[in-house]
């Protein structure tokens, strides 16, 4: 052990919460709910929504949260998700910016083709 | 919110009957004035001197498969005698008597172990060298500074939740990475959620975003490369919402900043960093030496938890 002298520098704690873990809720509906609505195409179905992510962090609640379509996503950053529903194969891109706020947007190219096992 | 003044503590305790109460006897009621509310042989009940008036039971009699290398250890709302606990934290259900533990020495016997603890009336963490080798886990039992204005219950306790055994850092296990999802541990328990409905509410640490002390494999070591400091952070306790390792609905919320503590940011290694190192940070606190270094496992430095002990000076979350 030693005495090192004035070697610290204590960084806020809002910065440091923040860069830690970011909690936001989206909602994807099939009836009403933002810009999915307008897609035309077929909406979520229960027990089938899965959310892509190559930031390794964000994730779908483990349940849907009401009968009315809306899900929750939690530990989300800055950037681009993908959400597939398993059953239609609809996709939608989820775009969220700095500030947390977020668009949600069909994906033109979908339904496609996916492969999930539930373990 | 507020701000604290901790005091600094250090000594040897051994895993004889009745140590860890003649430890906190003098860190808790001769050092902060937390009241010593029920004992008995080898058993003790204390009431914190301010924050939320809880209290934390204390049984080192050697009940458990650790005998006397490990004490009982629970927090309570309020306590009837020396053995009578109302609204306990964690629940007997939780973890049980004979897990709910902080393990004073790999040897049940007169070896010494070294302790260092910060504390202030209502707040302590107690890091106990139990294999002479390198400090090991962290016990602690605190008031967060909560966030949420109305929070009556951010009383917390770590506990190590497996009997009698020798591994490192089981009070840190419920780091931020490996439960940032909606899984909790058993290793850490707020006296209620934040709305006061969740009796005995599993949390956990969140501060880094690997380990408690190291923040992963990108993150600047020591010095930091643009500043040449060694850069720290408030280490905050989430709360889960729920009486089991599983996040209820409303929860995960981050309760509060952790007192008496900073983490140290650091990435894969401490650089030339050594357990016990001292030193300041002056645009912080001007105290010279106020901040010690300390390994809670002993692990390569790489993978190794850390934790900056307060020893002086004022602990200040700044809100």
């Amino acid at each position: 052990m030693a005495a090192l002298g004035d070697i610290g520098l204590v960084e806020p704690l809002r910065k440091h919460a923040t860069a830690g873990h970011n909690h936001l809720t989206l909602s994807i509906g099939n009836s009403g709910n933002g810009p999915i609505t307008n897609t035309g195409l077929t909406a979520a179905t229960a027990n089938g929504l899965i959310l892509l992510s190559d930031r390794g962090t964000a994730r779908v609640d483990a349940t849907r949260a009401n009968g009315s379509g809306i899900w929750s996503f939690y530990d989300i950053s800055v950037g681009r998700y993908t959400a597939v529903d398993v059953v239609t194969n609809g996709q939608w891109f989820i775009d969220v910016e700095a500030d947390l706020s977020f668009t949600v947007t069909e994906n033109p190219g979908a339904p496609v083709t996916t492969a999930y096992a539930f373990a | 919110m507020g701000t604290r003044t901790p005091t600094y503590y250090t000594g040897t305790i051994t895993g004889q009957n009745g140590t860890l109460i003649t430890v906190l006897d003098a860190i808790l009621v001769t050092g902060e004035g937390w009241t010593k509310t029920y004992s008995g042989t080898n058993k003790a009940v204390y009431t914190q001197a301010s924050g939320n008036g809880f209290c934390l039971r204390v049984q080192d009699d050697g009940p458990g498969a650790g005998a006397a290398r490990e004490a009982i250890v629970r927090g309570a709302e309020s306590a009837s005698d020396v053995d009578t606990l109302i609204d306990p934290f964690p629940t007997v259900a939780q973890v049980s008597d004979a897990n709910c533990v902080w393990r004073k020495s790999n040897s049940a016997d007169s070896t010494t172990r070294n302790y260092y603890c910060v504390a202030d009336g209502n707040s302590f963490h107690l890091i106990v060298n139990f294999n002479g080798t390198s400090d090991i886990d962290i016990y602690s039992y605190f008031d967060t500074e909560p966030f949420y204005t109305g929070d009556g219950y951010n009383t917390a306790i770590t506990t190590r939740n497996s009997a009698n055994n020798s591994a490192n850092g089981y009070c840190t296990n419920n780091n931020y990475p490996t439960l940032h999802g909606a899984t909790f541990t058993n290793n850490m328990f707020f006296a209620r959620s934040a709305d006061g409905l969740v009796k005995s509410d599993c949390g956990n640490w969140s501060g880094s975003l690997t380990n408690v002390g190291r923040t992963g494999y990108n993150h600047p070591s020591y010095p930091n490369t643009a500043t040449n400091k060694l850069h720290m952070g408030f280490l905050c306790a989430r709360s889960a919402y729920s009486n089991t390792s599983s996040a209820g609905l409303a929860g995960e919320m981050y309760r509060g900043v952790v007192p008496l503590l900073l983490e140290p940011l650091l990435g894969n290694g401490s650089g030339i960093l050594a357990e016990g190192d001292t030193f300041k940070a002056s645009a912080y606190d001007n105290t010279d030496n106020s901040l010690e270094l300390r390994m809670v496992s002993t692990a390569p430095l790489s993978t190794s938890r850390r934790v900056i002990l307060q020893k002086a000076g004022t602990w200040d979350p700044g809100f």
